[in-house]
This record gives structure tokens, C-alpha cells and sequence, in this order.
């Protein structure tokens, strides 16, 4: 097992806790877990204090349990057709793979390519032009957009009311008070999503020096070059500064998008789009906020001979990059020890089917 | 000693014991309360009625009206304050018992003016999911752009193009600056008022009357239109004349 024995320790405590909840009463022998026990959130070493306040909202077992099942259930939509993992799948890092821009409801096609799901307690914006400032309050967009759920918190909350499981989650959840309400539906996905963190990534493993944490050379020459030409917005451990900038990117006639400066109204933020991290970033394709490049080695390519000139261009992209064919193949080998397993497979993130039944 | 002159000594003897056992009565309650009447120029506000014109010249029909009252105060006539413990207040034309702000803990002294916000401070919109008047799922919570609505009024007129299905709407909102929308609002009493119940109209007329409704685009995200139509909002409110009956704003 690669991962360190503190992280396993979590993760096996924490496995336990949810199966307690998703399974039923413990066997006899197995020490009872009080379903209101706080759910930890260790930090992992060298990287900064999360952005969440877990004061104002301290997971527990139930709670992120809860949180998890609202993610994995359609009921969030105004059909019943769309839940948050239609677009958000753990096996592709909680992004849609494939899809340039997602399909929602009655098969409507959505604005900008999913984003990646991850260490979401860290990231002080979200959305690719960071609209929304709270991880609380970013399920409105999904829930509301017509393309996405097409609904309203008001007809989620009114629908969770009338479901006598739920209202019997939501009562262990927040403290034995079963009205569902608005609040408590964002908090428990808030404890869900706060809890997807990628921190085991063979890259991890290297910087920690662990065993199983060895980069050959080639990917040794990557992680340099990476640090020498694209570290400055995706910087480590997180592989993003949450900036937002114009990275090149010729703008779609056909499908014009102001980026940031929708937001701001300020001309100086136009073309902008937030950094995205590139932790799983083998597994999150394809690229960009409308999804235009299949693959990583078009995003290489993009940075060293496909940079479109504008006003707003990043700085750092004015001169291109000049790398090689291979010191673009470094670079991706590098960036393919991002990917986490442990996060895309761990099942606490899951589906469960148990978890998700409400008889 | 029969059934019949039992009963009347019993009842007889009942002011006595009720003197003796039972604990006095409280003195007066004090505490007041803060009636906000939406309101349109001369008579209660009628949603999805036609009205008007305004000052402006403009008839139109009002079918949601809703906003936000925090950090409510008195200042009283001797110089002392009273605050509203309660942080937000979600006034909605829709339902009668909203207009209705209790203020249990009032002292019972002459008030010489009423401060209120109009609208959520930037500290309320920037922590996360929160509850009670504050609910996002009240609809005066923007979705993609994180902030809370402070003052909605949505209506037709005929003043507006048909392609817009005649359609107006403003959404005030927006907590950064230098388009902050939230606005104190001061009410002085001409003379200092010892009733009970204080009646404050929320004059629509006033904020729609402003402008002319053909110069004055939609206004559904922050930034400088919001900024101003905050400031056509906050000077809506305004002391009923004449006590104005607590009854849903039944047509007249």
C-alpha cells in the first residue's frame, strides 16, 4: 500500500464510519459509532490552511453522508433525471469526460465544460469565471441553470419535505431537527464536497519522499520544466493560484464568452477564466472552459504555437513558450503522476446504492 | 347547603381567591412593532392589479414586490436606542404576515425616528448557507453570481416593448463596492410617537416613479444601475399619514 499510514488510518476509520451509517446497525463485536461524530479533516503536510470554515459547519458522519447522497440523487432536478454526478464522475476526477460542455435536462447543452471536483476546501472561487465566493452556496447554479437541474432550491427543499427518510437523515444530520430546509440542504452537500480531496497523487508521494514516490528521469525533467513555465498560475500543491487569466485562447464567434468580465464589468478582465487545478488532470479531458482540446499534448501545443494575441493576454504568455516536442512530452509525463487513485477510487466518494436507498 | 347556593358562594368567593393565590398581573407589556405596508402612491399596494400611473406617467402592474429590512433601530426621544435583535427581515407583498416586525423587547417611550438597512451587509453575503429570513431557497439569492437580492420589484407595463412580453424587473442587489447596494434608511417622526405600532409604507410609487419606465432598462445583476435603483429604493419608505388597518391589502 502506498499510500502513509496516517492517511490509511483516516481512511479505514472513516470507511467504517460510513458503512455503520450506509449499512446498517454495526455487527455484533464492531464498536458502535455515534452517527453525530465528527468526520476529521487532516490537512495534508506543506499545504496551506483549507478556505473552509468547518466551524460553521463541522462535518459528522451523517452529514456527509447525507451531503453524499444528495450529490448521487436526480431528484435535484426539476425531472428527476439529473443528479450532480451526471456530470461530476469520480472515475474522470468529478468531471464529465468526453464532453466539451455537458448535457442537462431534456438534453440541453450546457454553457462551459465541467470542472473538475477537487479540494474544493481550498479553492476561494468557483466556477471558470468565479462567480460564485462560497462552496456553500455553489449548488444553486447547477440546481437552477436551466441547461443543468432546471429547478429551484425552494422545489428541492419542498421535495425533500415530503420524503420521510430524508426528513429522518436530516433530523441526525442537524441535531434532531427534521424540517428541511435550504441551509441544511447546502450545508450537508458542503460536507460532502468539502471532503473530495486529491492528496495522493504519485506526485505526493515524491514530495514526501515516500516509497512508491519515485519519478524516472524523464518525468524528473518534466517536473522541472513544469516548475519553470507553468507553476506560476498552477501552483503547487494545489496546481492553481485561483487566478483568473487569458490564456491564449482565440474567442469562439460562434459562442462568445466574456469570461471573468461577465462578472466584474471591468473591459481588463475580459477573456479571463479561472486556473484550474491540474491535480487527475490525465483523467479530466478534455481541456479548456469550452472544452476544445481532446487531449493533453493540444494543450502543449496551444501554449508553445497556438497563443491568439489579445489585450488582456497573461503576461507570462506574451513570449511563447518555446519547448521542444520532447520537453512537451516531459511536461506530460509529469502531469500524468497527478493522477490520484486513491481519490478516484476511494468509496467513501462513491455511489452507493445503499447509502442512496431511502427505505 | 344545595347545589344552587354552593355555586354562588363559589362564584362569590372566586375574585377573593384569585386575590389571594394567584400571582398579579404583569404590568403592560411593553415592546412594539414595525408595520411595513407595501403601499403604491395613495392606497395599498394590489399585486398583479393595474395601477398608476406614477409620477413618471407610467401605468403599470406590480406582481412581485419583495425586500430585505435588517439592523432595524428606534431612537427614542430621550436620546437612547433600541436594536432589533433579530438580523433580517424578508418583507413580501405575497404574504401579509411578513409586514408585520414584532419587537417584543421595545421599551414603551416616545420614538423620535426609525433606522433601518435596506438590503443585506456584505458580511451576511459572503458566509456561506445560511437560514431563516436569510435562506437561499427564498428566492432572493442569486446563483450565478454569489450575493443576495436586496429589493425586487417585478411588473408590466405597457410602456415596455412587446417583444419583453411588457415586462419590467428590478433585482437590486450587489454587496462589493463601489456598487454596494444595501442602504441605511433613516425615519424621522415629526413629533415623537408613544404608539404601540409604528406604520411605515413601502411606496412602490415612489421607487417606480423615479424614472419613466421607457429610460430605464432591467436591472438583474449588480453594478452602477443597481447602485441607483438602491437609491430609488430606499427612498420609497415613508410614515403612514393616518393609521392604516392591519389587514391584508384588501381591495378597497
Amino acid at each position: 500500500m502506498r499510500r502513509s499510514n496516517h492517511w490509511a488510518g483516516v481512511g479505514v476509520a472513516l470507511l467504517t464510519l460510513l458503512g455503520v451509517v450506509a449499512f446498517g446497525p454495526p455487527e455484533k463485536g464492531t464498536p458502535a459509532v455515534a452517527p453525530d461524530a465528527p468526520v476529521p479533516f487532516p490537512r495534508p503536510a506543506g499545504w496551506p490552511a483549507p478556505r473552509y470554515d468547518f466551524r460553521k459547519n463541522p462535518p459528522t458522519v451523517v452529514g456527509v453522508a447525507l451531503g453524499r447522497a444528495l450529490f448521487y440523487d436526480p431528484a435535484l432536478s426539476r425531472d428527476g433525471t439529473i443528479s450532480c454526478a451526471s456530470c461530476h464522475l469520480q472515475a474522470t476526477g468529478f468531471t464529465h469526460l468526453d464532453h466539451a460542455r455537458s448535457h442537462g435536462i431534456d438534453g440541453r447543452i450546457g454553457k462551459r465544460n465541467a470542472l473538475a471536483l477537487v479540494n474544493l476546501a481550498w479553492s476561494p472561487v468557483f466556477h471558470w469565471d468565479g462567480g460564485v465566493h462560497h462552496l456553500d452556496v455553489q449548488p444553486l447554479n447547477p440546481i437552477t441553470n436551466p441547461a443543468e437541474m432546471d429547478h429551484s432550491l425552494a422545489a428541492v427543499v419542498a421535495g425533500l419535505n415530503g420524503s420521510a427518510p430524508y426528513r429522518a437523515r436530516f433530523a441526525r444530520a442537524f441535531r434532531g431537527d427534521s424540517v428541511v430546509t435550504g441551509q441544511r440542504v447546502l450545508l450537508a452537500l458542503a460536507q460532502f464536497t468539502s471532503q473530495l480531496v486529491s492528496a495522493n497523487a504519485r506526485y505526493d508521494q515524491y514530495a514526501r519522499h515516500e516509497p512508491g514516490g519515485e519519478f524516472n528521469p524523464q518525468e524528473i525533467k518534466g517536473l522541472a520544466l513544469f516548475r519553470a513555465y507553468c507553476a506560476t498560475c498552477h501552483r503547487e500543491p494545489l496546481f492553481t493560484d485561483y487566478s483568473f487569466r487569458n490564456n491564449g485562447l482565440a474567442p469562439d464567434s460562434l459562442a462568445p464568452d466574456a469570461g471573468r468580465a461577465a462578472i466584474t464589468g471591468r473591459a481588463d478582465d475580459s477573456l479571463k477564466f479561472r486556473v484550474p487545478s491540474l491535480r487527475n488532470v490525465a483523467r479530466t479531458a478534455p481541456y479548456m472552459h469550452d472544452g476544445r482540446f481532446p487531449r493533453l499534448r493540444d494543450v502543449l501545443r496551444h501554449y508553445t504555437a497556438g497563443i491568439h494575441q489579445s489585450r488582456t493576454l497573461a503576461p507570462q504568455l506574451q513570449k511563447p513558450l518555446l519547448l521542444t516536442p520532447d520537453e512537451q512530452r516531459d511536461i506530460i509525463a509529469f502531469l500524468l503522476t497527478l493522477t490520484d487513485n486513491d481519490f478516484l477510487t476511494n468509496p467513501r466518494f462513491g455511489y452507493s446504492s445503499a447509502a442512496n436507498s431511502l427505505q | 347547603m344545595n347545589s344552587f347556593l354552593f355555586l354562588a358562594w363559589l362564584l362569590g368567593a372566586l375574585p377573593a381567591l384569585r386575590g389571594k393565590d394567584a400571582p398579579p398581573l404583569p404590568a403592560p407589556a411593553s415592546g412594539r412593532t414595525v408595520m411595513v405596508r407595501p403601499w403604491f402612491g395613495a392606497a395599498p399596494l394590489q399585486l398583479a392589479t393595474p395601477t398608476g400611473p406614477t409620477a413618471a406617467g407610467d401605468p403599470l402592474m406590480v406582481t412581485v414586490f419583495r425586500c430585505y429590512l435588517g439592523a432595524l433601530t428606534l431612537r427614542f426621544a430621550d436620546g437612547s436606542t433600541y436594536r432589533d435583535p433579530v438580523a433580517y427581515h424578508l418583507v413580501d407583498a405575497e404574504d401579509s404576515a411578513s409586514w408585520t416586525l414584532a419587537l417584543p423587547g421595545a421599551p414603551a417611550k416616545p420614538v423620535a425616528a426609525l433606522e433601518f438597512r435596506l438590503g443585506v451587509d456584505s458580511a451576511a453575503n459572503v458566509a456561506g448557507a445560511q437560514g431563516g429570513a436569510l435562506d437561499p431557497a427564498l428566492g432572493m439569492y442569486w446563483a450565478w453570481q454569489s450575493g443576495y437580492i436586496n429589493a425586487k420589484v417585478e411588473g408590466t407595463s405597457p410602456r415596455r416593448p412587446a417583444l419583453a412580453r411588457r415586462a419590467f424587473a428590478f433585482h437590486v442587489g450587489g454587496y462589493a463596492r463601489p456598487n454596494a447596494t444595501c442602504r441605511a434608511v433613516t425615519l424621522p417622526c415629526a413629533v415623537p410617537v408613544a404608539a404601540a405600532t409604528l406604520t411605515v409604507l413601502a411606496d412602490v410609487a415612489r421607487w417606480l416613479g423615479a424614472a419613466p419606465l421607457t429610460e430605464t432598462p432591467d436591472v438583474l445583476t449588480p453594478g452602477p444601475a443597481a447602485a441607483v435603483q438602491a437609491d430609488r429604493a430606499a427612498a420609497m419608505f415613508r410614515w403612514a399619514e393616518k393609521p392604516v388597518s392591519a389587514a391584508a391589502n384588501a381591495p378597497e
